[in-house]
Formats: structure tokens, C-alpha cells, sequence
């Protein structure tokens, strides 16, 4: 590695390899199909040669005497017997065909196209992109002339059959033909073609070389038994190899000419497949076991090619990966880590004057007890595994310079990942916390934007290696920094469930002893002792909340039902706390504090918040249960009597749609204007019944508490299983699909009735007699596909569209520019805003105010 | 070829059209340095632009477009025209 060559790279040009380039660079002439020999040495001039390079360790290169890993391979060459047509430049040998005189190889353009076509070749050749431009307008004028400007030769059609043959009126023309037509074209026809004859020339195109790859590149395997297994690019090239020889045997032995072309379209066949091994009407070569061949183009290709598998994306180390499961007691920026992964994991330290007795320590106490620590790095660079044997040598030597990677530890950082990584919330620092057990834990607050759950998903975790990405981390992605979204300036993480729930029976009218509320508040996390003292003997759940917040901390809100939520210098004045204060998504007091006090201090009170809520829980026992779904008589005697109702206006509606005296909503048919107003009426009840159960509400009903407070679930929810389901409508319709007339057999045709078009009138207590059960089938599948069909297509969309905007940010004079520095916009988003240190976009200057105003 | 139509009705009046100038010759290296930009770093509007044609734009001119924002009053966009 000393004998670095430091160079600027001018220019690369791209151009494909002359026979005399492949002779010229190759180190060996292949001749054989054979690999080995008996005693399982490389036979020379064989696809395994020497001086090909090699893949075996302790070898040195025939060629240039390196030793594995530092020689790169060296190219051989096999002679065809027969020219054989590139596959991947079948289309260009056509155009040449096309666009010159089968006689005499001139381009079929007259004097005055040829004049027009040749006025600034200069400029022209110096521009790769033009040459192509100006070589495919040329191919469009050319390819029609009938008879040559030259010697007045008949030009004759010439068409591809796929892949590789070429037919001249319907006479097979054989390469030999091709490669000796194309060798006529002089420069000129050339460079008009589109290329630039010292790079490419178009019977270049037609093979009589093939170059060999290394064996670097196609390293063959030693399995278990000892035995060798050939990667597949040897068994493409030994196939090709083969061929060759008996083609060669074949011709020298004067065969049939049947025999030659036949053995000549199957060399054409294993070098095609050899190029590309999914070409449309080829069949693709096999193993053995029947699965295809990898050859070069598909190790170049697609999501597992060289570019998007090894190139864009690689696999790192100091990774670890599990599943994920919830821990409310956890900090919202802590992640705990298995103590398994953090006896694997390490984090380097430089030994200094100070930390040496520490890190020494850490060293005594080896891999397996934590924590410990698993290499200690010399200054020269070499790294020492610490075992038994190399302990006692270590803990000598080691002197500041030296480095330690000890075993995580509590508090150390970690970047914490959810797949698919759409936005920048998914990859998040936390701090990690060293815990028992198999996996992950996270605070179930931040499963928002990473969007997970915990059915089974897996995350990843990367520990930061140098000082510098450990600062980096830190004071751009840990948790708190990320608390307001970028896309819309609302908070991403909040309280959720329990937690918002608690804050809400806590706040909506909870009394609780002095005592009590002191130990909420002291198992939240809550050190506040002045506020303490203010405290009664009895106090109000809004008092105790209020603890929580700090003195000179105003707000001005909207609850959840309307009403006002009041916070004037620390305390709760009116109102309740719900998931519009505290939720996840446009939380006022969260995105209020965070303006006020900044991210720390906003991450750790909403850890004090969501505690307190889950402790209020605790206290006070917090269930549901199909019980509490339970309505009164008289509420469930109203409410059949609205479904009766509606099922009967929806009934005269059809009587006079039979009559005939419909109303016609202009644009729509008779039926469709049926259509929308029983859709409109049925939509409507579930909705009333709805309005019905909310208004005359236990409030001590948990699963009322629970929509209420914005915490699980709605009042929908509750009165499709309480009283009905109501309307299932696929594509916005009603169900109108199944037999001629009719959505199934027991039904009258033609019917329209409400039930017969897939209302649900009873609820999911009640039970759904099959009818209904089938129709609320219908849709719970069509959703399902919907999803299941709609994920990869806007994963893809996502792809193109993150691939297309990557290079594009604000420079320092507020243009927004591309990789190029092209203007995309003149100012961001036209306004120069921020949006994440705005409110959805905008800034609420009238709630601002009222807010100032309460404080006075 | 078709003549060459009447102003049957004239954009610029249309209200969802913004107001376009074309930059004069002096004012571009002014534009050019503010930015510290090349033309073809310019946003572009192509030559076949009913704007562009109305104004009997070559490609290089640069118009200074303003159009009316929600959010902030005015917004000035410059653009290049370009030819095909």
C-alpha cells in the first residue's frame, strides 16, 4: 500500500475493446475447457489459469508476483472460431446495415444530407452526448434510401429475427458477412453513425476475442467436503471454451456445413447468455439444479446488482439487530439494550493519564464479564483480541495512545432505525439503557415516527465510533431534537393511550388527598417541593397537574370537545388536558413548551406528563369491557326506532323511484340519484346514533373516557358495536356486486332495500345474521387487498421520488439549488419559512396575543 | 402554415397568469452575479410557452416573472428561455 500514485483524473472515456486491445492486455491465451488436472492444479491454458491471478491464499500471481488480495487479475482471451454478434450491440450492427451500401459501404446519404450532417464535427466530437444526437438523426435519414448515391446499388431490407440473426430479404446473413460489410465503413461513415471510430468501431461489435475475466472475479468456492464449487461465470466460459474447441475440430476436419452452423448458433447462444442470461426469447442457461445462471448483467443489475446491493448500500458493522418491545418506565430517549448485544458491542476509548486505572479495569475484566471490553488497539494501529492468553500482556503494555473498546454501557449513544426509513424521525439517537432480556425496549411514544408497533417488527441499532459522530449524533438526532416535525411543524412524539387518558380523568375532576398527590407526582419523576406545599389537604387533578409545569408558563387552547383550556402562570385555570394538548400531531401545550423551554426540557416534562398519566391509571384501575358498551332501555329503544325510520324513508324513496317520479339530480340517472340520497340518509344515522349515545353518556364510562380523551377509540366505534354498523360501501357505493340484479340469491331482483345493498341495522353485540356478515366480509377484503396492493407501488413511487430531490438545499443566500447548482427556487417555499419553527405553516399571531394578555 | 391568430382573447389578462418582463441586456449580468450563477442554472421556460410566444421570446432572454403568493405578497421568479 506505500507506493500510492497521487493523480488528478482528467477526463474517462468510455469505448469498446478492439481485438488487438484484448490481445494486447490479456495474459493468457485460453485453449481448453479443462480447470484442473488430477493432481487439482490449474491446467495452463485452461479458465483457471495462473496467470489469471490468484484466489488462493499464499500464491503469487504468475504475472505480477503480487499476493492475494494486492494483485487485482489479469485478463486472458479465448479465439473464436467463427464471429459471433455482441448482444448487447445487435441494435447498432443493425443500424450500420442499415444506413451503408451492402456493396460498397458508403453511407446511403446524398451530397447535399451529407453537407448538412458534417458542419460542426468538431465541436460535435468533443461532446460524446451531440455525436449520439447527430449519429441517430443520421440513421433516420439514411436508413430509408433505396439505392446508393454512389455506386447505385439496390439496397435491400434488413431485418432482425430475435435475438441474433439478421435477414437480408429473407436470406440468413451470416456474421462473416456482417463483420465484412461492417470492416468497409471508413471513419467518416463512422463518426456520422454516432461513434468515434478510435473508441469504437461498429465491427468491433461483431467478436472474434473474447476477453477472459480473472479469476478474481469469479473465485471459485471450497465446500466443506473439500470439494470445488465453480462460480458461474467458469461454467458460462467453459461451456463457451467447449463449443469453440469442437467448432474449431469441426471446420479443420472439414465437416458438414450443417454440422458448423449448428455448432456455430450454439456458441452464439452460450456467448449471448454469457453477456446476459435474460434475454427475451433466449432460454435461460441453467444449473444443473435449474436455477439460472448469474452472468455479467445480472451481476450488474437491478436491486441485487453490484450498483444497489454493493455500491449504494453496504452493511456496517458495530449494527445490531432484534425485536422490539414496549417499555413505558424507560426514558422517551433511552433505548434498552439486551445485555447480550452489549457484551458484543463496543464503543472505542483512548487511553489517557486519566482514564488509564479505568479503562485497565474494564480490560482486567475481559470479554465475557460485563462490563467489560473485547480489543484493545495499539497505536500502531494493530488490534489485540483480549483472551485468557493475551490479558496479562495487554494490561502491561497499555499506556496512553492506546485504545479500549469496552462494552456499552448506560448512557452511551446508539442510532436507533425502523425500516422503510421515510422520513428523518425513523433514525433517531438514543441513550442506551443496558437491561435483561432478548430485546429492544423502547418508550411506546416514540413508535410514532418510527412507525412501529410491537406485533413483531425489528429495529436496528448502530453504535457511533469516533468522537465526532458520536457529537454529531447527539446534537442533531437525539430524540428531543426531533420532537417537532419538519413537514408541518407539529409535534411527532407525544403522550399516547394510558397516558393521555390518565391526564384526563386526572384533570377532568379528580380529587385526590395530599398524600396521594404528592406520590403521583413523586413516582412521575417529580422533585417540585415548593408546589408541594401549596398543596391542601385535598387536592383538585388540575392542581396536581399543575405541579408539573413551570411557573411563567401560560397557554391559550382548544379541548377536544370545544371548550377552552386555560393555563395562566402555571396552573390549570379551565379545561381538561386531551390528546389535543398532550397527543401526538399538533399537540398545543407540547408545541407551546417546546418553543418556550427548548427540546430538553420538553422531552423530560412530557416524560413526567406521560408517567403521570399511566400512574393516575395505576391508582385508580382503569378497564373496559363489553359491559361498558351497554345502553340504556330507552336509548336502545330510540335508536331502533331511528333505524326503523330511516329504513322507511329509504323505502318511500324507492316507491317513488318505482313510480317514476323521482326527482333527476341534473348530470346523474334516476338510479344514481336513488343512489345518492339513500346514501346520504344511511351515512346519516350511524352518525345520529352516534350524537344520540355521546349526549346522553356516562362520564365515568371507560370507553367513553377513552374517546373523550382522545386516547383509544371513538364514539363510532362504540356505536357500531352498541347499536349499529351501518352502510358498507365499496368504491363509495353500495354493494351492488354478486348476481344478475341482485347482491345474492335470497334477495328479490332488483331489490334495493337497504338491507338488500349491504346496511348493517343491528351492532356488533347484537351479532350479523350471514347476509350481514357477508357483506361486511365484502369490504373488510376489499380493504385489504387496497393496502396490501397500494404499499409496494408507493414504495416505489417514494424511490423515484427521493432519488429525483436528494441533492437539492437551501444554499446560504436562500436559493434553493440543485446538484449543479442550478436554482430550483429563489427563496424556500417562496416565503423563506421554516416550517418547522412554524404552526402547520403558519404563525398564530391572535392565540400569541391572548396568551400575553393572560399573563398580565 | 396557420396564420398567425388574432388575440381572440389576451392572456396576460387571464387572472392566473403573472405578470412577465423581459430582462433587459444590462440588467441580466446584474441578476447573473447576484446569484453567482451561469443562464443555464436559471429555472427555464420553453420557447413553445403560450408566454413565451405572446412575447416573441428568443432563447437566452430572461423574464422576471411576478406572481401573486398566499403567502407572502409578491413572488419573483426568474426564468431563461430555451428553445424545442
Amino acid at each position: 500500500m506505500k507506493d500510492i500514485i497521487y493523480k488528478k483524473i482528467e477526463r474517462i472515456t468510455f469505448g469498446s475493446l478492439s481485438p488487438k486491445e484484448i490481445k494486447k492486455m490479456s495474459a493468457a491465451k485460453i485453449v481448453t475447457p479443462e480447470l484442473y488436472d488430477k493432481e487439482g492444479y490449474p491446467v495452463d491454458g485452461g479458465l483457471m489459469d495462473v496467470r489469471l491471478g490468484v484466489i488462493d491464499p499464499g500464491l503469487r500471481c504468475k504475472t505480477c508476483g503480487l499476493k492475494l488480495k494486492e494483485c487485482i487479475g489479469h485478463f486472458g482471451y479465448i479465439e473464436l472460431a467463427r464471429p459471433i454478434l455482441h448482444i448487447k450491440y445487435i441494435k447498432v450492427i443493425h443500424d450500420a446495415l442499415k444506413c451503408t451500401c451492402k456493396e460498397c459501404g458508403v453511407l446511403l446519404l446524398d451530397q447535399k444530407q451529407r453537407e448538412k450532417y458534417q458542419t460542426n464535427m468538431e465541436k460535435i466530437l468533443r461532446r460524446p452526448s451531440l455525436l449520439r444526437k447527430r449519429g441517430k438523426a443520421v440513421i433516420l435519414t439514411a436508413r430509408t434510401t433505396k439505392k446508393c448515391p454512389h455506386c447505385g446499388a439496390k439496397q435491400s431490407t434488413i431485418k432482425i429475427e430475435k435475438p441474433t440473426t439478421f435477414l437480408e430479404d429473407d436470406r440468413r446473413l451470416s456474421p462473416i458477412e456482417i463483420r465484412s460489410r461492417l470492416e468497409k465503413l471508413d471513419d467518416d461513415t463512422v463518426t456520422l453513425l454516432g461513434m468515434n471510430p478510435e473508441y469504437a468501431r461498429p465491427e468491433w461489435f461483431t467478436l472474434t476475442l473474447l476477453p477472459i475475466p480473472p479469476v478474481t472475479m469469479r473465485p471459485s468456492i471450497t465446500l466443506e467436503t473439500g470439494e470445488r464449487s465453480e462460480d458461474d461465470l467458469t461454467h458460462k466460459l467453459g461451456d463457451i471454451v467447449r463449443i469453440n474447441q469442437r467448432l474449431f475440430e469441426n471446420i479443420s476436419a472439414g465437416a458438414p456445413e450443417v454440422i458448423v452452423e449448428d455448432l456455430w448458433d450454439l456458441l452464439q447462444y452460450h456467448v449471448t447468455t454469457y453477456f446476459d442470461n435474460e434475454v427475451t426469447q433466449v432460454p435461460p442457461a441453467r444449473h444443473r439444479s435449474g436455477q439460472p445462471l448469474k452472468t455479467l448483467t445480472e451481476r450488474i443489475k437491478s436491486k441485487e446488482g453490484r450498483f444497489r446491493y454493493n455500491l449504494t448500500g453496504k452493511r456496517v458493522n458495530f449494527a445490531a439487530r432484534t425485536v422490539i418491545s414496549p417499555d413505558s418506565q424507560i426514558h422517551f430517549n433511552e433505548v434498552g439494550v439486551p445485555k447480550l448485544i452489549a457484551l458484543e458491542l463496543t464503543v472505542p476509548e483512548r487511553v489517557t493519564g486519566w482514564n488509564k486505572e479505568r479503562l485497565k479495569a474494564f480490560v482486567e475484566r475481559g470479554p465475557k464479564k460485563y462490563p467489560g471490553s473485547n480489543y484493545v488497539i495499539r497505536p500502531d494501529g494493530k488490534k489485540k483480541k483480549i483472551t485468557d492468553e493475551t490479558r496479562e500482556q495487554l494490561l502491561e503494555e497499555m499506556q496512553p495512545g492506546y485504545i479500549v473498546e469496552r462494552h456499552l454501557m448506560d448512557g452511551d449513544l446508539a442510532i436507533f432505525n425502523r425500516q422503510p426509513s421515510l422520513h428523518k424521525m425513523s433514525i433517531m439517537c438514543h441513550r442506551i439503557r443496558v437491561m435483561p432480556g432478548r430485546s429492544f425496549r423502547l418508550n411506546p411514544a416514540v413508535c410514532f415516527p418510527y412507525n412501529a408497533d410491537f406485533d413483531g417488527d425489528e429495529m436496528n441499532l448502530h453504535i457511533p465510533q469516533t468522537e465526532e459522530a458520536m457529537a454529531e449524533a447527539e446534537v442533531l438526532m437525539q430524540v428531543q431534537t426531533q420532537i417537532i416535525s419538519p413537514k408541518h411543524g407539529l409535534n411527532v412524539i407525544g403522550c399516547i393511550e394510558d397516558a393521555i387518558a390518565g391526564n384526563y380523568i386526572l384533570t377532568a375532576g379528580l380529587t385526590v388527598p395530599k398524600d396521594k398527590a404528592v406520590q403521583l407526582l413523586v413516582s412521575s419523576g417529580v422533585d417540585n417541593r415548593q408546589a408541594f406545599r401549596k398543596f391542601g389537604s385535598f387536592v383538585s387533578g388540575k392542581d396536581v397537574f399543575s405541579a408539573l409545569l413551570p411557573d411563567d408558563f401560560s397557554l391559550v387552547s382548544k379541548c377536544r370537545d370545544g371548550t377552552r383550556l386555560v393555563i395562566k402562570l402555571g396552573a390549570i385555570k379551565e379545561g381538561v388536558v386531551d390528546s389535543n394538548s398532550i397527543g401526538e400531531e399538533g399537540a398545543t401545550m407540547i408545541r407551546s413548551l417546546h418553543k418556550k423551554y427548548g427540546p430538553d426540557f420538553t422531552i423530560d416534562l412530557m416524560g413526567k406528563i406521560f408517567r403521570l398519566g399511566i400512574n393516575v391509571l395505576f391508582d385508580c384501575g382503569f378497564t373496559t369491557g363489553v359491559s361498558d358498551t351497554d345502553l340504556p332501555e330507552e336509548l336502545m329503544v330510540k335508536i331502533r326506532k331511528l333505524i326503523q325510520d330511516t329504513e322507511k324513508e329509504v323505502q318511500e324513496y324507492i316507491e317513488i323511484y318505482n313510480s317514476r317520479k323521482l326527482e333527476i339530480v341534473p348530470g346523474k340517472t334516476a338510479e344514481e340519484t336513488l343512489e345518492l340520497h339513500v346514501l346520504q340518509i344511511l351515512n346519516k344515522v350511524r352518525n345520529k346514533i352516534g350524537d344520540l349515545i355521546a349526549n346522553s353518556a356516562d362520564e365515568k364510562n371507560p370507553t367513553i373516557v377513552m374517546a373523550r380523551s382522545g386516547s383509544r377509540g371513538n364514539i363510532l366505534n362504540l356505536s357500531m358495536i352498541a347499536a349499529c354498523v351501518g352502510q358498507q360501501a365499496l368504491r363509495g357505493k353500495r354493494i351492488d356486486k354478486g348476481y344478475k340484479k341482485r347482491t345474492l340469491s335470497l334477495f328479490k331482483k332488483g331489490e334495493l332495500s337497504p338491507k338488500a345493498r349491504g346496511f348493517i341495522g343491528v351492532g356488533f353485540k347484537d351479532g350479523l345474521d350471514p347476509v350481514d356478515f357477508f357483506f361486511g366480509s365484502m369490504t373488510g377484503r376489499d380493504s385489504l387487498m387496497d393496502t396490501a396492493l397500494r404499499t409496494p407501488k408507493s414504495g416505489y413511487l417514494y424511490r423515484r421520488l427521493a432519488n429525483a430531490l436528494q441533492d437539492i438545499r437551501v444554499e446560504y443566500d436562500h436559493t434553493v439549488r440543485g446538484a449543479s447548482g442550478n436554482i430550483v427556487q429563489f427563496h424556500y417555499g417562496d416565503d423563506d419559512l421554516d416550517v418547522a419553527k412554524t404552526e402547520k405553516g403558519t404563525i398564530d399571531v391572535r392565540r400569541i396575543v391572548e396568551e400575553v394578555k393572560i399573563d398580565r | 402554415m396557420v396564420e398567425k391568430k388574432e388575440a381572440a382573447f389576451n392572456i396576460f389578462k387571464h387572472n392566473l397568469v403573472p405578470k412577465y418582463t423581459k430582462l433587459k441586456p444590462e440588467e441580466l449580468n446584474g441578476l447573473f452575479q447576484q446569484y453567482n450563477i451561469s443562464p443555464k442554472q436559471l429555472p427555464k421556460l420553453c420557447m413553445k410557452d403560450p408566454v413565451a410566444k405572446e412575447l416573441e421570446l428568443q432563447p437566452g432572454d430572461v423574464v422576471k416573472i411576478i406572481s401573486k403568493s398566499q403567502t407572502v405578497k409578491e413572488r419573483v421568479f426568474y426564468r431563461v428561455v430555451i428553445s424545442g
